[in-house]
């Protein structure tokens, strides 16, 4: 999942984004709304997490803009605390609202919520096939068994799983899983799958030869 | 309910409703009772005037009564008529009537009549009796009428009004010859009819007292109105709303004078709280996002084990993050500080140039540092002040002239006097500030390049401070910019004086 941070102060941006990144996202960073406008430009995102007050655009200009053009669920991250200031910011458009200082397994466990309601799924946990996925706790089972994925393996499966029944090319998974930060290979994403197939022993993703790789429920 | 007598003696609308309904009521009382009065006399003087009038017309009848049966009645009465000049008695009188004939036609003529009434009994009576109480002629006496009584009374030669029992009015005089003449009138119709003069006086009166009343009660509701509707609207009012005014259009001149002084009131107060809001908001804001970093940083160093590097990066960002919380908590409690009583803000005798050259001196390390010159010309004046704090102002200015400097620039700072200001010149030859933001850096949290100071570590709050610092002095700072060229702040304090 492809995650987009935009907070005008370098420190927490560089630091959620360190963080998200260590939970499989691929995260890009923007510290203003203008530069986040020109990533929504040029990538797709899955989120956004938005900062409030920021210099030259803020988050509600940001907002407001954004939302003409895309429909990725935006969560606000505000240090205003007011019910007045959150019924702002929902009335915006973002999908979700957190005060400063938050908890990090808050914010986690919100995104992850907001990813999967945008993809209409509304579990936590989805089993397919005898494979049981669970995005809370990024926990991947066969039956019993509990199987040790990485994060990057995790957020290739999930994305297949969130978007079951459509073929996700190597460049759509490679834009979802990789960020700008690295520097990656598209054919990675093969051994990744292979890696993924291995490790489940049960063969739930089906290779569609030139177009690429499909979870079928 | 319970009546609070001690509210309504205060209330101002039932002081103005009884103060009306009083005025009102003595009005009403007292040009009814002179009303009363005059119809009254008019009445009664009426019946007197007839009853005068009526006697002597009896007077003057009687006296036309021929000799002989004036000597009938009293023999010695007139002289007898003088012969003529040759000698001869006069003609005969005319042929006379009888005394009987005479006092059968002896009456009240209608003239006399009290216009209006209809019953004989309510006009006028007369009585007409000898020198030695023979009875001659009476008519329309009133029933039980005492002829003993009246005849015990006195009798004056001229008409003389007297009152008897029954209500009976009467005058009487000594007619021709000693004859007793009585002219009188029961008093008892004028008697009820003012009776229900008096009852439709009372009831018209009572009519108009009611309306009076209820005119005043809405003449009071309508005066006082506004001073309701002030209340109210003042009640309206409270900290989370302060929008609402007062209609000025709608209240009476004297007051609207006042509803405009309470508007400004309201006014003043929402701006002051809306700042303070707003303050309370960018405090918060500012006081959060060190904290979250710090809180964010920690979280995720310890979400897994880490490299050393990694550990000490985190600290680091903490560091830095608790650093920046430090000055805006040192910047908040001056602010604190200065809003509050002068308690703890002690004044003395200063000379400005040691202060000021003083922080030159400190803050020359970090100018060159930035190959930044500074060039002073400290001219010494004294004046009346807290060191610290002025200290901390200077510093404050000086330093942000320094960091918003280009390399290779300059800092002129000039102290001189001008009559009886110390003034104090901070020029720079750096990036200057735009006109659009001019009008607010002494504000409270207000950032030109947000993205900047917040990286060198500003609070938000040094001009703020600055600021309340020299108005703490009784003195004024003011700031011209070109930008691209530099800024200068030019501050001015009063000097001390040997008087003080």
């Amino acid at each position: 999942m492809r995650i987009l941070v935009v907070e005008d102060e370098p420190d927490l941006l560089r630091t959620l984004a360190k963080a998200l990144r260590e939970k499989g996202y691929a995260v890009d960073e923007a510290t203003d709304g203008s530069e986040g406008l020109s990533c929504a430009a040029i990538s797709r995102y899955d989120a956004i997490v938005l900062d409030m007050m920021m210099p030259v655009m803020d988050g509600t200009q940001f907002l407001a803009k954004f939302r003409k053009l895309y429909k990725a669920p935006v969560l606000i991250l505000s240090a205003r605390d007011t019910v007045a200031n959150r019924i702002d910011g929902l009335n915006l458009g973002a999908d979700d609202y957190l005060t400063k200082p938050f908890s990090m397994a808050e914010l986690f466990a919100r995104l992850q919520a907001l990813i999967r309601r945008s993809l209409g799924t509304r579990d936590n946990i989805i089993t397919i096939r005898g494979v049981t996925i669970n995005f809370g706790s990024k926990l991947v089972s066969v039956g019993r068994r509990k199987v040790e994925l990485t994060a990057k393996e995790f957020s290739i499966i999930e994305l297949l799983v969130l978007k079951k029944n459509r073929v996700m090319s190597r460049s759509d998974i490679y834009e979802h899983v990789y960020d700008a930060n690295e520097d990656s290979m598209s054919n990675l994403v093969d051994v990744h799958i292979s890696n993924i197939r291995k490790k489940l022993e049960v063969d739930i993703i089906e290779t569609r030869r030139g177009l690429g790789y499909i979870i079928s429920v | 309910m319970v009546w609070d007598t001690s509210s309504v003696f205060k209330s101002l609308r039932w002081k103005l409703q009884f103060f009306y309904s009083a005025l009102l009521a003595t009005v009403i009382l007292s040009s009814g009772s002179i009303f009363y009065y005059q119809v009254w006399r008019s009445t009664f003087t009426e019946v007197d005037r007839r009853l005068e009038t009526a006697a002597l017309y009896l007077d003057v009848t009687l006296r036309s009564f021929p000799p002989p049966i004036q000597q009938g009645i009293e023999a010695t009465l007139m002289p007898p008529p003088p012969l003529r000049p040759d000698g001869t008695a006069p003609p005969p009188p005319r042929p006379r009537r009888s005394k009987e004939q005479f006092l059968e036609e002896l009456r009240l003529p209608q003239e006399l009549n009290i216009p209006g009434i209809n019953n004989p009994r309510d006009q006028p009576y007369f009585m007409v009796m000898t020198a030695n109480d023979m009875l001659l002629k009476k008519e329309y006496l009133p029933q039980g009428y005492s002829e003993e009584d009246s005849l015990a009374k006195k009798f004056y030669p001229k008409p003389t009004l007297i009152m008897l029992k029954n209500n009976l009015r009467e005058v009487r005089m000594i007619g021709p010859g000693g004859t007793k003449i009585i002219a009188g009138k029961s008093l008892e119709y004028e008697i009820v009819r003012m009776r229900y003069i008096a009852i439709q006086f009372t009831l018209v009166g009572i009519v108009f007292l009611v309306f009076g009343v209820g005119v005043s009660f809405a003449i009071a509701s309508r005066m006082v109105r506004p001073i309701t509707q002030m209340s109210a609207t003042a009640e309206l009012l409270s900290e989370k709303d302060l929008g609402k005014r007062l209609n000025i259009n709608q209240i009476d001149s004297e007051l609207a004078g006042l509803a405009e002084v309470l508007n400004r009131l309201f006014s003043r107060l929402d701006a002051s709280f809306s700042r303070q809001r707003q303050f309370t908001a960018d405090a918060s804001h500012e006081l959060r996002t060190p904290l979250t970093v710090i809180r964010s940083a920690s979280e995720l160093a310890l979400s897994q084990p880490r490299s050393p590097e990694e550990y000490q990066e985190t600290i680091e960002v903490s560091l830095k993050a608790a650093e920046r919380m430090t000055n805006l908590v040192n910047g908040l409690l001056a602010l604190a500080r200065l809003d509050s009583s002068n308690a703890d803000f002690h004044l003395q005798q200063i000379n400005l140039s040691d202060l000021v050259g003083e922080s030159v001196s400190l803050l020359g390390a970090i100018a060159s540092e930035k190959q930044i010159s500074l060039v002073s010309d400290l001219h010494s004046v004294q004046i009346f002040g807290n060191p610290e704090s002025l200290s901390r102002m200077i510093d404050n200015l000086i330093t942000n002239a320094i960091l918003y400097n280009k390399p290779g620039g300059k800092v002129f700072i000039t102290l001189s006097r001008s009559d009886n200001k110390a003034v104090l010149e901070i020029k720079d030859t750096g990036v200057g500030i735009s006109e659009e933001h001019l009008p607010f850096i002494f504000e409270r949290f207000y950032r030109v390049d947000k993205a900047r100071s917040r990286l060198s570590g500003g609070s938000g709050l040094g001009l703020a401070i600055c600021k309340g610092v020299i108005e703490k002095h009784n003195g004024t700072i003011t700031v011209q910019s070109i930008l691209g060229e530099g800024t200068t702040f030019q501050i001015q304090l009063p000097i001390w004086k040997d008087s003080n």
